[in-house]
């Protein structure tokens, strides 16, 4: 073929049809969406940690400004006693209760060669967003989808070794029919990760180190002072204490029997907590649920044993979902352990 | 809101990050397809979660958020290479370079590609070829080409300049020359 025989343009146009390719299949393209999605489910729930660790230093900074206000001005305070007065009866009575039931529960003992299998699920309502605002799909309904996510956790007898992690996430249902805004489920992950446990560790989290728990003290009158002094808050009051410090050792699922029965039992003496009955636990039993006056976030206890079971929240900010109530509970977790023979393998 | 404002926006939102896949994902398909075809689809997936990982790392100084995506691609494409270039007995450069091409220069051929162009492909130093066919297939700018490839712009520009020089000679022999295999 001689150069004068073609009907080519010129070398760049050639060079460039070349480069034509078949258009991105809808399937991979969602599927690198879900996994970005998932990292982004992931983070944000480590990230609520961390805030709360930020807002704590915020806190302590106030704290001290307002202390040397209260020194150069000579003010005098006036002791109001909040935590004297105690919760509405029927909380106090919901709390006593789970503290009971907590100190009859045994602490798992993991042997040498065994692992502590923790399992925390969450069912939580999410959405597809654009630059501006929640996607609609072709149907013109939002691209809202509700998802199970579960991560396991296999924490070995040496707790400061590394840990191994499963997560995988089920799609409950979609808001749209939308094929291209759907929610998809995402394989089985497994992978492994430094102890959460280990002093100085840049993952350690106090809330899954043994010996935090050991250092807090029992008296439930002290106890939740030390707990946000240690974990952190912003200052704002006890629906925001409740919602993102004590939830967050009741749902690491290693808080000893002896801590998670003091935590309830300062419970019950705290302000502002009231009680909804009728509640479905997520395992689908007969619940209590309980929160803080104005939250939109609950403990919930199993009605017949008087256990913790789990959490669940609303979420005000959350778009309307056709045929969905105004009110629906857009989070629901719980977590469980067991002691186990095996962790699986990491490839 | 831009992409960069959609990137530094992820940092403590990371939810939004998610809508970059939608616009720019069908051009880093198209990158990964251009060079291992077979294995676009997984490295896209790869791809974004990379990106997503090191966002914090994205600096608008230095370029596009498209030009940062795609210098991830660029990397993640790289151990892929290497991965699957295990054995060769060629060096973890010399892998990348070759399997790179490899997988370029068989699909060019499928595609019917005139000869002549391929093999002035061919025959390009790699750092003038990954320059030149990402200003081609990437609809890059030469400075953006050059932040995916972490070189100066002017470098960049005298690279493209060099290699669309080579493949035009190709291009224009004599007239008494013939394309294809008997004047490469």
């Amino acid at each position: 073929m001689t150069i004068t025989d073609t009907h080519l343009t010129d070398p760049w146009s050639e060079l460039q049809r070349a480069g034509q390719v078949p258009p991105v299949s809808e399937e991979a393209l969602l599927a690198a969406r879900a996994a970005v999605r998932r990292a982004a489910t992931t983070e944000t729930l480590r990230a609520r940690v961390l805030r709360v660790r930020r807002r704590r230093l915020r806190r302590t900074a106030v704290a001290l400004v307002a202390a040397a206000a209260v020194v150069a001005g000579g003010a005098v305070t006036v002791r109001l006693g909040d935590h004297q007065v105690g919760g509405t009866p029927a909380a106090a009575a919901v709390f006593e209760r789970a503290a009971r039931a907590a100190l009859a529960e045994h602490d798992p003992v993991v042997a040498r060669g065994q692992y502590l299998k923790v399992t925390l699920v969450q069912q939580t309502w999410g959405a597809s967003y654009g630059r501006h605002h929640i996607l609609t799909g072709k149907d013109g309904r939002p691209a809202t989808f509700e998802e199970q996510w579960t991560r396991t956790i296999w924490i070995p007898h040496d707790i400061d070794a590394a840990w191994t992690f499963r997560e995988h996430t089920t799609v409950l249902r979609n808001g749209t029919s939308d094929p291209s805004l759907q929610d998809r489920a995402e394989p089985s992950r497994t992978y492994r990760q430094a102890s959460w446990a280990a002093p100085g560790s840049p993952r350690h989290l106090q809330t899954y180190d043994p010996h935090w728990y050991a250092s807090l003290p029992r008296d439930p009158a002290k106890l939740l002072p030390a707990i946000r002094k240690a974990i952190g808050g912003d200052g704002s009051g006890a629906a925001y204490d409740f919602a993102e410090i004590y939830s967050e050792v009741l749902r690491s699922g290693l808080a000893p029997a002896a801590v998670r029965s003091a935590v309830f039992s300062a419970l019950a003496k705290t302000p502002g907590m009231v009680v909804e009955q009728g509640v479905t636990t997520p395992e689908g039993r007969p619940g209590m649920a309980i929160g803080a006056r104005g939250g939109h976030f609950q403990m919930i206890f199993d009605a017949t044993t008087g256990q913790y079971v789990g959490e669940r929240g609303t979420d005000p900010d959350f778009p309307a979902v056709p045929g969905l109530d105004a009110d629906k509970t857009t989070l629901l977790s719980s977590v469980t352990t067991a002691v186990v023979g095996h962790a699986p393998k990491v490839r | 809101m831009s992409d960069g404002e959609v990137v530094a926006r992820s940092v403590e939102d990371p939810r939004v990050f998610e809508e970059l896949v939608t616009s720019l994902g069908p051009r880093l398909h198209a990158y990964l397809a251009r060079r291992a075809p077979q294995y676009a689809d997984d490295l896209l997936s790869e791809v974004w979660l990379e990106a997503f990982r090191s966002r914090q790392q994205y600096d608008a100084g230095r370029g596009e958020v498209a030009a940062w995506l795609f210098g991830v691609a660029r990397h993640v494409l790289i151990g892929h290479l290497r991965r699957a270039g295990r054995g060769s007995g060629a060096s973890p450069a010399e892998r990348v370079h070759v399997e790179d091409w490899d997988g370029v220069d068989q699909r060019l051929d499928a595609v019917g590609l005139a000869p002549a162009l391929r093999h002035a492909l061919a025959a390009l130093p790699v750092a003038e070829r990954e320059v030149l066919l990402l200003v081609a297939w990437e609809q890059l700018s030469p400075t953006e080409a050059a932040a995916v490839l972490g070189i100066p712009a002017g470098t960049a520009r005298s690279r493209l300049h060099r290699a669309r020089n080579r493949i035009t000679d190709a291009w224009s022999p004599s007239p008494t020359a013939t394309r294809g295999g008997q004047r490469s």
